[in-house]
């Protein structure tokens, strides 16, 4: 796998990402639920952000930035902040393990900024899961 | 997303050593809402020269050794602190746990993740619950950048991936570091 290749995947990570947290934005009161609503702006704030940088990271690379989908999976029913903040922290862990992924399959600059965002990652999910994990983006060392 | 990372293929026993520093197999949580992707060999770059995987396993290992060390001695520390501050002991057993928990990751499964012996002893903790409360924030924040620069520095795509989760888990707790001494009622997200 190249690092190109797998920054494309992070790419339609984050391409899902901003997707999903419009469709959460959009179904959460601002008025009823101010602080998770300004919680999942922030959030998709941020993941335009990190779909921007790795857009232009692919371009550097000489390749063409993989295309959104249409439309991605969201669970339904979202009925209830819990039920939204559960999703979005799970969008989060998902956004981590893919940086993961991506650490370890590059190098140099391209290794340092997937850190970086993995770091991000982590702490946004905190925002939304409330406690913290022993190896957030490394599953494999959960049980531990 | 890939099932399995995958280091370079090299000799056998370079193998052995490797897989046994990081301990048990490494797979990638599948994408909920993310859909799947291509599984894949993780290989950033060429195939290496023999000789540069050679030296590549020996600068992991004493990446490990010094990563090692530094988690050591802040489990040490953090557990110290919970002794000598029973009122925020939570927080300080929290992180000492999970000091303990990356030893052992970064531990052989053979062995004891515990600090050997002739360890030198982690430092003196504050008397002041506030006063350790911010020491304890500087070394966990100099730490993360330690691994930070660890996992750029890691020639295994694996051990760069455990040394960003690490640095990972040490941000999420300087995010929930006490504002000041839970005697005082504050505290929450810094």
């Amino acid at each position: 796998m190249t690092a190109r290749a797998a920054l494309q995947t992070a790419l339609a990570a984050e391409h899902a990402a901003v997707y999903v947290y419009g469709v959460l934005g959009a179904r959460t009161s601002r008025s009823a639920q101010p602080e998770l609503h300004a919680d999942l702006t922030a959030a998709y704030v941020a993941h335009r952000g990190e779909r921007d940088r790795l857009v232009r990271a692919i371009r550097d690379l000489g390749a063409a930035p993989a295309a959104a989908e249409p439309a991605y999976q969201v669970p339904e029913p979202l009925d209830g902040p819990a039920v939204v903040r559960g999703v979005a922290a799970q969008l989060e862990s998902d956004c981590s393990s893919t940086w993961g992924w991506v650490v370890a399959g590059t190098e140099d600059a391209l290794r340092a900024e997937a850190v970086s965002a993995l770091i991000r990652a982590a702490v946004r999910e905190l925002v939304f899961r409330g406690t913290p994990e022993m190896f957030p983006g490394a599953d494999e060392h959960a049980d531990r | 997303m890939p099932e399995e990372l995958q280091d370079p293929q090299v000799a056998p026993v370079r193998t052995a050593t490797r897989r046994a520093l990081l301990g048990g197999s490494a797979t990638v949580a599948a994408a909920g809402v993310l859909g799947g992707c291509d599984a894949g060999d993780l290989t950033p770059g060429a195939d290496p020269e023999p000789g540069s995987v050679e030296a590549e396993v020996d600068a992991d290992t004493l990446l490990v050794e010094e990563v090692l060390s530094d988690v050591r001695s802040l489990a040490g520390w953090a557990a110290a602190a919970a002794r000598r501050h029973p009122r925020s002991r939570r927080h300080w057993a929290q992180l000492a746990a999970m000091h303990e928990a990356h030893a052992a990751a970064l531990t052989p499964d053979e062995a004891d993740p515990a600090a050997p012996p002739g360890t030198p002893a982690p430092g003196r903790v504050p008397a002041a619950a506030a006063a350790a409360l911010r020491a304890g924030r500087a070394r966990e924040q100099a730490h993360q950048d330690r691994l930070v620069a660890a996992a750029a520095a890691a020639g295994s795509g694996r051990l760069a991936r455990l040394f960003a989760s690490m640095a990972a888990a040490t941000a999420q707790r300087l995010a929930l570091w006490p504002a000041s001494s839970p005697s005082s009622g504050a505290g929450g997200r810094s």
